[in-house]
């Protein structure tokens, strides 16, 4: 893939999920009213019968789900994030975290993406309630390549996935040879000053600020930490004790999200002061993408101008 | 096949042991969900010792019919069955209500073979058999997925969702049993939410209907003996039944639906079901 070329998350993922079932006959493509829109239009073309249409019903659909996992398939259940977590998030409590069902759920256009369709379509507290569920993995990928590997890291594991993708279009920054792991964050860039730890689409953005603010003399480090849950917390531990700060980025309400994973960890192991950029704890606006987040911060300038207000605070 | 009368005299023996055992888990931990775990004990009994292809002592077997237990409250029967039925030792019963036993008030697939899924939350069941029944309709199987749920549990909007998802996908290896005590735990069904007509409804949903007297094991037989009702459609029994069946003081009577019994309770109902 050529570095600069721009791709469709949600397409990458369903091309993911196609080379997988090629392989794997237990893989099932799931969607409530909104296959082409996941990714999953070669899918069905592939395997129309291995695509399961289920209309707006998303709690049922998380238990048909986990009734054809408990059956020995492995659904990959893709939809709008707020739809597909909140809605049902009782069905995914019970029936696939308690029940432990080898399920995949996948929120697209996610965070901000939907910027101009307002509060019940943005997703600012997906991550929030996936990490607070037993035994949950919750995946955030950073560009193409990762999300690759994530879907086959995701249907390599046997239990209840959550992966969350955005439906920008994105390049990639990974070597051809990169594999995600679950449970694994990724240093990007080193430096003293202060650390940016960021995860999805905020990621690329950390590390161009991350570039700047180096000629401005700030030694930033940058981490990319897809893996909201479980998270890395050998490497968290190995930051705190080489940098005195923390700034965690995310396009998700600051409420319970990375910043929060982050802090509930460092907190009690080896406390040090850690800033959290995201959505504010208020109802989101709508307007353009890039000037909806510019307006809370999440775009280069606005990493650059939190990181400098802190490092020389 | 003609139902003998062996056979309904070997059931009716059966019930009257799960029903003591009931009483017997309610003893040791000081309370359960007596009223509808007595409506369903005929249902359930017949299920399981006429009807499900299913073994204990391989209790994943690929090709076993699934029952779920979608009013997972009522799980006390379901552990009496599962205990009858050799898929762990009877003794264990005595355990319920102790810190960590295999016995939760509503089941847990972790903690004991032959449960299928995880319920308690109503309205979660009938999905979870759908999606068993839909993978044996993919891996051309022929096992049928059973799922239990009360008539207050139908109110739950989940449920409709699985029943239009089971009709468009024409699982008639799907069979849904609804245990119409009338009764939820604030009183009458259907003056807290009235889910009438529970058939037409269920036919307008493209289901295959029957309805019968659940505490009937003739009735019952030879409604599971039909299934399905309709080829290319999901099945639903409505079974009408009484809360508390079996227990004269806790018939009928909404305050039985969870039982914290007083010594005297608890001595009238041994004596009155013969637990020794």
């Amino acid at each position: 893939m050529n570095t600069k070329e721009l791709f469709d998350p949600r397409k990458v993922f369903g091309q993911a999920v196609l080379e997988i079932a090629e392989k794997n006959n237990q893989i099932l493509a799931v969607s409530t009213d909104s296959s082409g829109s996941s990714g999953f239009g070669p899918f069905k073309e592939k395997f129309p019968e291995r695509h399961l249409e289920f209309g707006l019903t998303e709690q049922a659909t998380i238990g048909f789900c986990a009734g054809l996992a408990l059956s020995g398939k492995i659904p990959f259940y893709c939809a709008i994030t707020p739809f597909i977590t909140m809605r049902c998030f009782e069905q995914i409590r019970d029936d696939l975290v308690y029940t432990y069902s080898n399920v995949k759920i996948v929120g697209r256009n996610s965070g901000l993406d939907y910027s101009y369709l307002g509060y019940t379509h943005q997703s600012l507290e997906d991550i929030t309630i996936m990490r607070s569920l037993p035994n949950m993995v919750v995946i955030v990928p950073s560009d193409p390549k990762e999300i690759i590997s994530c879907v086959k890291e995701a249907a390599r594991h046997k239990g209840p996935v959550y992966i969350r993708l955005g439906s920008e279009k994105i390049a990639n920054y990974h070597d051809s040879d990169y594999n995600f792991s679950i449970g694994k964050g990724e240093v990007l860039k080193k430096g003293d000053d202060i650390t940016l730890i960021a995860t999805g689409c905020m990621v690329q953005r950390s590390l161009e600020a991350a570039i700047r603010l180096n000629g401005l003399g700030i030694k930033a480090g940058v981490v990319n930490m897809p893996s909201i849950k479980p998270l890395d917390y050998e490497l968290l531990l190995q930051i705190s004790k080489q940098t005195d700060m923390i700034l965690t980025i995310e396009d998700h309400s600051i409420v319970g999200g990375l910043g929060s994973a982050v802090s509930d960890f460092l907190s009690q192991e080896n406390p040090i002061r850690i800033f959290k950029m995201g959505i504010p704890d208020e109802i989101s606006s709508t307007g353009p993408y890039e000037q909806l987040n510019a307006k809370y911060g999440l775009c280069v300038e606005g990493i650059i101008k939190k990181t400098l207000n802190i490092v020389k605070g | 096949m003609k139902i003998t009368s062996k056979e309904i005299d070997k059931l009716q023996q059966i019930a009257k042991n799960i029903r003591i055992n009931v009483i017997k888990m309610i003893q040791s931990g000081q309370g359960g969900h007596l009223g509808g775990s007595f409506s369903i004990v005929e249902v359930i009994t017949a299920l399981y010792f006429s009807v499900l292809q299913s073994n204990p002592k391989d209790p994943q077997w690929k090709d076993r019919d699934r029952f779920i237990l979608s009013a997972g409250h009522k799980c006390l029967t379901l552990y009496s069955i599962l205990a009858e039925k050799g898929y762990f030792n009877k003794n264990l019963l005595n355990t319920y209500g102790s810190l960590d036993c295999q016995f939760p008030g509503h089941p847990d697939r972790h903690k004991l073979p032959g449960i299928e899924a995880n319920t308690g939350s109503l309205g979660h069941g009938l999905a979870i058999g759908g999606g068993i029944a839909l993978a044996g309709k993919i891996d051309k199987k022929n096992y049928k997925a059973y799922v239990l749920m009360g008539d207050g549990e139908i109110a739950e909007g989940s449920v409709w969702e699985a029943a239009e998802i089971a009709s468009h996908y024409k699982l008639d290896n799907l069979v849904a049993i609804i245990d119409r005590n009338r009764l939820q735990i604030h009183g009458n069904t259907v003056k807290i939410m009235n889910t009438e007509s529970l058939s037409e409804k269920w036919k307008s949903f493209g289901w295959g209907v029957a309805e019968i007297d659940g505490h009937d094991f003739s009735e019952i037989l030879s409604s599971f003996k039909k299934l399905p009702f309709h080829k290319g459609q999901p099945s639903c029994i409505i079974a009408n039944t009484v809360k508390g069946k079996g227990l004269s003081f806790a018939e009928n009577n909404f305050q039985y639906h969870y039982w914290k019994p007083t010594n005297e309770d608890m001595k009238k109902a041994i004596r009155e079901m013969g637990v020794e």
